[in-house]
């Protein structure tokens, strides 16, 4: 290979490099810590905050033209302003095909020219989707830069990790109680999901800073909370179990709710709490009314569904022996039907011969999953619900009922909670060990190797540029330990130099030239090196895979740091040296002391 | 060429010196054993501060507001509805009293702060408990601020648990202390339990936890069982790598060097009672990784000196070939002891214990590279004999290369 094609290859590994280390420094260093908070919040949170503010935007739109039509909109309008010159485009268009002259287009956008482009009878609330949609992008952006960012571990950022071990025996032998399982294989698998999505659903409903919640192994359950959260309530989370139960609908306070949303663009805080607890009765709670979307996630029925229900329990999920779908043998519908135990019958149907004509809420995990209305009094214990949902929806009412009973037990295993005071301490402990170990290692290079151990200093910052965008590039997470891990591949990986640089030291002393001694060197060096750092990944790589916490993060590092080293010793450092022979016409070589030539 | 040194003559003595070591570190984990860290060993770790509840901090509105405690400022991230969305600094540098971020704080709409004790704000800042939320609302936040004058010390706090298991009590910087106690159930049972007794002993709000970690015992069970297979499998994979690069009798030398060294280091760790986590874990595992790169590097050099060197038994051979690569091995492991001792001075805590674990493990690894996998190639080798001399050609070596 030649010079020129090496040095290519090298600045398009930088560019390559770069683009990746991109959205990390541009989450960690240019986005404001009021933004990153927004972008970690929950997509609910996210929505909620983005309808206030649009809401209030066009609200305030609307006074500066009422005060001042004629005003001119500052460049933080722009995207206003092209919107309104779109719509007058699309209004010119609709004239033309109906064969009249449009009215003119104005020349200067002014605020009212801005508000006077949208038109029709939905004119606000397209205006206001045009406002929302600039703030949710702007949001999901820096959402986007941080899922591919270096994210970094508790240790550093502060925060929560909790490792959970779900009893999947004693789950199966309470199942085993009410009747046959025939799959214990399924069953278990299924308990499982239905324990991880209880939890993630009811740590999600916090709004915590993006919890992790994910199954590790077979039977546990790995929960990561960055920043600073309630112990207290977490472990509560966990230790409770998944509520279900049905509770009838107030359908005054219901309407209250969704008044009061229609005016304030608002319902909940960010704690889940009412913003204004007295728009409802005290017997009542306010839950947001869910289905599931496309993707599986709990989505707000119409994106703003909100039910009030009363705290009274009509009858509590437990008394569900099982849930079928099914469908109506006229209409062909899809049907939900369940049947209750003994007790659960009797209680129903006295519960529903009283409430016959009102809305009954199935509430799971602090959402409302259906709310149907009680045409009749329901004896005997066989409920159907019916009309109006497809079979997606059938299915999940089903599985929702059916879970009522299944209970996962679940036990903290390992609970580790790290203040962010002490995370900080340990970036800025890793930051200068980081640099004082580079600048030690370096000084030693240079001082030993002269010349030469500039070439060894260049590979090595180019090493460490490397190791941090392969680490951002996979978005692994930083810890104390992977910080420690390059440290090391800092220290390690001057070997490959220092393997080359003897080797070119004894072939000098063998009496040869520059160019020669250089080759011969770089290719007697090449098995040694390829050897001795094949056998390192190895056992990084090994590690990587099957370690856990603290290990892995040290060993992706090393294995990260062992490859990027092998480059830069075998093409970085010896494309200088050629650029020294080649172009700078050197005939000596400064490699250290004691030899001449 | 430089000085020749006759590294064969020391292989006896070398190699009674790490059988010394090596026993003497059996018998210490036999009879003192190791002290497992919370990862193998089930139990409860926190980390407290003995500090003064300075200042609670309360918040109405409909607004996110979260406190960020650093120690030069105290950092307030306003964000969601009800609010414009704004990062607020107090720097202590400007507010120099409990009373003056007070005031500071209560210039944010919503926010309201109540001095519990007024003071100058100590040099590492305030700091909030780590088990609490940070995020503001009507229950107070409290700050706390590190008490100076404190008189406790370890042996009050261990005196005061000593109701609970296995209680182990040490000082952890410069303020704050480890505690560590054995738990078989609940480990937030024990946790509220210890902290409750301590409140009581210390005073309320007295006592700020900043970490505290809990281990079930199936988990480290779990884990024990798998760091065993992990380090079984590395020494596998990098013995079959060595033997198809190699030769067996070099795969074999270069893996008894690399269990030489992690034996070295558990003794090592037996010897001062260092804590054995993970970490430590990693640190062994890593030197492994790194003595075979060391060992592979001087074996990689006695193999092409067989093809190039003149000599007539395997013992000059393998001395040529210790010499020659003598700078390379010392001033790797000088680069590498430079690194990891920036570790060991600027960090506290695991990583400190992980970079001493590695300082023992490197100067370890270097003496076994060159000594113990030298004596056993040199012990397996012994009769081989080179009766025709190969020619001093050094392009053989380039040939093979290309």
């Amino acid at each position: 290979m030649n010079k020129r094609s090496r040095f290519i290859i090298i600045l398009v590994v930088l560019a390559v490099c770069f683009a990746f280390l991109w959205p990390s420094i541009s989450w960690y260093a240019r986005t404001p810590k009021d933004e990153q908070s927004l972008a970690l919040s929950s997509l609910e949170n996210i929505k909620n905050y983005t309808s206030k503010k649009a809401r209030d935007e066009v609200q305030n739109l609307i006074s500066i033209a009422a005060k001042n039509p004629d005003e001119i909109l500052d460049s933080s309008y722009d995207y206003l302003v092209k919107a309104a010159k779109k719509n007058y485009k699309n209004l010119a268009k609709a004239y033309k095909g109906m064969g009249q002259a449009a009215p003119e287009t104005p020349k200067v956008m002014t605020v009212s020219a801005v508000l006077d482009s949208f038109q029709g009878s939905t004119a606000q609330v397209d205006l206001q989707d045009v406002v929302e949609a600039k703030y949710r992008n702007e949001i999901l952006k820096a959402k986007n830069r941080y899922n591919s960012s270096v994210k970094l571990g508790l240790d550093l950022s502060g925060g929560m990790n909790i490792i959970v071990h779900a009893d999947l025996d004693k789950a199966l032998e309470e199942q085993r109680k009410n009747g046959e399982v025939t799959d214990v294989a399924q069953f278990k698998k299924d308990a499982m999901a239905q324990a991880i999505e209880t939890l993630t659903s009811s740590i999600d409903k916090f709004g915590l800073t993006s919890p992790v919640v994910r199954q590790q192994g077979d039977d546990r359950i790995y929960i990561e909370i960055p920043g600073a959260a309630d112990t207290d309530s977490v472990s509560a989370i966990i230790q409770g179990k998944g509520i279900l139960n049905f509770r009838l609908v107030d359908e005054q306070a219901t309407a209250a709710v969704m008044n009061y949303y229609r005016q304030n663009g608002v319902v909940f805080n960010s704690d889940g709490n009412l913003v204004d607890p007295t728009i409802v009765p005290d017997d009542v709670e306010v839950f947001g009314y869910y289905t599931k979307d496309a993707y599986g996630l709990d989505q707000l029925v119409n994106g703003y569904e909100y039910i009030a229900v009363k705290k009274e329990i009509a009858l509590d999920g437990n008394h569900v022996k099982s849930a079928n779908v099914t469908s109506d043998p006229t209409t062909n519908q899809p049907e939900v039907t369940f049947d209750l135990d003994l007790e659960g019958a009797d209680i129903f149907a006295k519960f529903t011969g009283e409430h016959v004509n009102e809305r009954l809420a199935i509430v799971s995990n602090g959402k409302v999953k259906s709310a149907a209305t009680i045409r009749q009094a329901i004896g005997g214990g066989q409920v159907q619900l019916s009309g109006g949902f497809s079979v997606q929806e059938a299915q999940n009412i089903q599985k929702v009922l059916q879970t009522a009973r299944l209970e996962v037990p679940l036990e903290i295993e390992s609970q580790q909670v790290i203040g962010a005071s002490l995370g900080e301490t340990a970036i800025k402990q890793g930051m200068q060990a980081l640099a004082w170990g580079l600048i030690l290692v370096f000084a030693f290079m240079i001082i030993y190797y002269k010349g030469a151990g500039i070439n060894a200093v260049v590979a090595q910052i180019l090493n460490i540029y490397i190791m941090f965008s392969v680490l951002s590039a996979f978005n692994l997470t930083l810890t104390l330990s992977s910080v420690a891990g390059m440290i090391l591949t800092v220290g390690m990986s001057v070997d490959a130099n220092v393997i080359i640089f003897e080797r070119i030291k004894e072939e000098l002393r063998d009496g040869k030239s520059r160019a020669a001694s250089i080759s011969a060197g770089f290719d007697n060096a090449f098995w040694a090196i390829m050897d001795s750092n094949i056998t390192t990944f190895i056992a990084a790589a090994f590690l990587s895979k099957l370690g856990t916490g603290s290990i892995q993060g040290f060993a992706v590092s090393l294995a990260i740091g062992v490859c990027s080293s092998v480059f830069t010793a075998l093409v970085v450092s010896r494309l200088m040296f050629d650029f020294g022979t080649d172009v700078l016409k050197k005939q000596k070589i400064s490699i250290g002391w004691g030899v001449i030539k | 060429m430089k000085r020749k040194i006759n590294f064969t003559k020391y292989f006896n003595f070398a190699v009674v010196l790490s059988a010394v070591v090596i026993i003497a570190g059996i018998i210490s984990v036999c009879t003192r054993g190791i002290n497992f860290g919370l990862d193998f060993k089930p139990g409860l770790i926190e980390e407290i501060k003995i500090s003064d509840d300075v200042l609670d901090v309360t918040y109405s509105g409909s607004a996110k507001v979260t406190v960020n405690a650093s120690e030069d400022s105290l950092q307030l991230v306003i964000t969601g509805v009800g609010a414009e969305n704004r990062t607020v600094n107090i720097n202590y540098s400007e507010t120099k009293t409990v009373s003056e971020v007070a005031l500071a704080l209560a210039d944010i709409d919503g926010v309201s702060a109540t001095v519990k004790q007024d003071g100058a704000i100590p040099s590492d800042g305030l700091f909030v408990n780590s088990s609490v939320s940070t995020t503001l609302g009507e229950n107070p936040l409290s700050l706390y601020a590190v008490d100076q004058k404190s008189t406790v010390d370890a042996d009050a706090i261990r005196d005061a648990l000593k109701d609970f298991n296995d209680v182990d009590v040490k000082k952890a910087g410069t303020d704050s202390f480890q505690i560590r106690m054995g738990a078989d159930e609940s480990g937030k049972a024990v946790a509220d339990k210890a902290n409750q007794v301590l409140s009581e002993k210390f005073g309320e709000g007295k006592i700020a936890v900043v970490k505290s970690d809990f281990i079930g015992a199936q988990f480290s069970s779990s884990l024990i069982k798998s760091s065993i297979v992990l380090v079984l499998a590395t020494l596998v994979l990098i013995f079959l790598y060595c033997a198809i690069r190699f030769h067996w009798d070099f795969a074999l030398a270069s893996v008894i060097a690399v269990i030489h060294d992690a034996l070295v280091m558990i003794s090592f760790i037996s010897f001062i009672q260092m804590e054995f986590s993970t970490t430590t874990l990693a640190a062994i595992l890593t030197i492994i990784g790194y003595s075979i790169n060391a060992t592979v590097v001087i074996l990689d050099r006695v193999r092409s000196d067989i093809k190039i060197v003149e000599a007539k038994t395997f013992k000059e051979i393998l001395n040529a070939a210790l010499n020659e690569t003598l700078s390379r091995s010392v001033i790797t492991t000088v680069t590498t002891l430079l690194a990891v001792l920036a570790l060991f001075f600027f960090t506290t805590g695991t990583i400190h214990d992980f970079a001493l674990a590695l300082i023992i493990g490197l100067i370890s690894g270097c003496y076994s590279s060159i000594f113990i996998a030298g004596s056993f190639i040199l012990a397996a080798r012994r009769k081989q004999t080179f009766t025709v001399a190969s020619q001093a050609n050094p392009n053989v070596v380039q040939m093979r290369t290309e």
